[in-house]
């Protein structure tokens, strides 16, 4: 057993509690461990505010005590961001149509479409996390939101082709509006469903809901943009994504720094 | 033949997991000697640790059952609830802010920051969801929103010099000899000491910790790993010191 095996067992072992023989023969003959399990036995938790504060704290509290209704369950908010997400998107392909999804071939729509699915499931159970102090986190959001946009960037380099484009800026501002609007969409119910949550975070949560709602804009752009074109496809419908994130991001960091100084 | 470490340990820890210690204590003189060698490196050791026999350990692994149950009461409106709740969980997070922070004015304040906060989002915690984690995660925002807001002002208001003065102040004076825990980890980063002392100081598991602190468990395991090999290296030097 090395020193770093013994490691889940120094504080208990520096608490007194049981651990299993193999550490506890290692901490016994490691002078370097057996300091560690000392030095740990010293932390001082013994401290204590004063009772005149705690006093203070508590009238404070019961002045204002209310009952609250405790936030939603995850399961319902995580549905109800899905069916935000799917129904802006669905709004939007019903007025312009689903001629991108007829242009693409077999290959193309089962690569983009499940990414989108499970990209859009990871960000909002990810967001639902991230709006109750406390939740288990599973995949840290910057590396969901970055892991998501290079499979898409992948994808879409790999399975579509370069084709000559005359109005390359023009056409593709136009997607970028769209996909940026329906992304505004889901971002604004978005934060109807989650304002009672406490986004500890706020650039972390701010970077999933802009992720979120961006995927839902790329989901639409997928489905009605019949533009084939590689670099249309990466510039224009992933950069609604993109854009989409960076502005909840900037969202974000707004909101903190607002908070922090209050 | 190791058992009889926990046998002897445990004596100092008279804590609620001593029944269950107690089937695994039999008693040995290798246990006793493991101990003498402790107390040769680190000769404060045992009156330290006859210290928390006082019971500091006591709170966080007895009071976590029905910390839940009071919560929910307060989310009710139970002032009785909510009083015993703040009852219950302000000495831990006092330790933790005087631990990170380093002064008790300014854990003061953090505390009662932290109670308001905590009383401003208390619908946010899940009747069933382990409080803790809840509970030091706003505590842990509440330290970092502060210092944010004081490495602000402190830029504007005064030197870089002086700024070093104030961080580099040391935690409170101990009646030991020894270097304190606070002295001991102040060199690792910020991160890693938070993590150490939610584990320590405070008694959270390392999962707690992973929620408290939104990271994943192995991110919190590798934080661990990284303090204690640091401390590893540095122990040695200390020990010399004393």
């Amino acid at each position: 057993m090395t020193c770093r095996d013994v490691e889940p067992s120094m504080v208990p072992y520096a608490a007194g509690r049981p651990i299993p023989r193999a550490a506890a023969a290692h901490i016994a003959g490691c002078e370097r461990c057996r300091n560690l399990a000392a030095l740990l036995s010293r932390a001082d938790s013994s401290t204590a505010p004063g009772p005149e504060q705690l006093q203070y704290i508590k009238s404070e509290i019961v002045a204002d005590i209310q009952p609250v209704k405790p936030l939603a369950p995850p399961a319902v908010l995580f549905a109800l961001l899905l069916a935000a997400s799917i129904a802006a998107a669905g709004v939007g392909v019903s007025q312009l149509g689903i001629a991108g999804w007829r242009a693409r071939d077999a290959i193309q729509r089962i690569a983009a479409f499940t990414i989108l699915s499970l990209g859009s499931v990871l960000f909002a159970s990810s967001l639902v996390r991230e709006i109750a102090p406390g939740s288990r986190v599973f995949v840290p959001a910057s590396r969901s939101i970055a892991g998501v946009l290079a499979i898409f960037t992948g994808i879409f380099a790999a399975l579509f082709q370069v084709h000559p484009e005359r109005a390359f800026v023009a056409t593709g501002l136009v997607c970028l509006r769209i996909g940026l609007e329906c992304a505004f969409a889901v971002a604004a119910i978005s934060w109807l469903i989650l304002r009672r949550g406490a986004a500890l975070n706020r650039t972390a949560a701010g970077a999933l809901a802009g992720a979120l709602a961006g995927i839902s804009g790329l989901a639409l752009l997928e489905t009605f943009c019949p533009n084939l074109n590689r670099y249309h496809v990466l510039v224009w419908h992933l950069g609604a994504a993109v854009g989409s994130t960076i502005a909840g991001i900037l969202a974000g960091i707004v909101a903190q720094r607002i908070d922090t100084q209050r | 033949m190791f058992l009889g470490v926990f046998f002897n340990v445990r004596n100092f820890f008279p804590d609620p997991s001593e029944q269950i210690a107690g089937m695994h204590g039999q008693g040995s003189d290798d246990g006793a000697s493991v101990l003498n060698r402790g107390q040769r490196d680190f000769p404060n050791a045992q009156s330290e640790l006859s210290n928390r026999a006082a019971g500091e350990c006591a709170p966080s692994l007895s009071a976590s059952p029905s910390l839940e149950q009071l919560m929910a009461g307060y989310q009710k409106g139970d002032a009785v609830a909510a009083q015993n709740l703040i009852d219950s969980v302000s000495g831990r997070l006092y330790a933790f802010f005087s631990s990170q922070l380093g002064s008790r004015s300014r854990a003061d304040d953090m505390l009662q920051e932290a109670w308001l906060r905590i009383h401003r989002v208390r619908h946010t915690y899940r009747p069933g969801e382990p409080l803790l984690p809840w509970i030091y995660a706003i505590a842990r925002r509440v330290r970092v929103d502060d210092y944010r807001r004081r490495h602000r002002t402190e830029r504007r208001e005064v030197g870089p010099a002086a700024l070093e003065n104030v961080r580099a102040q040391p935690i409170a004076a101990q009646p030991s000899t020894l270097p304190s825990f606070a002295e001991l980890i102040a060199p690792l980063p910020d991160n890693q000491r938070e993590v150490l002392t939610m584990l320590k100081v405070n008694g959270l598991s390392i999962e707690e910790v992973a929620r408290a602190t939104s990271s994943t468990v192995g991110s919190v395991k590798q934080k661990v790993h990284r303090a204690y090999d640091r401390l590893r290296r540095l122990l040695p030097q200390k020990g010399g010191e004393t």
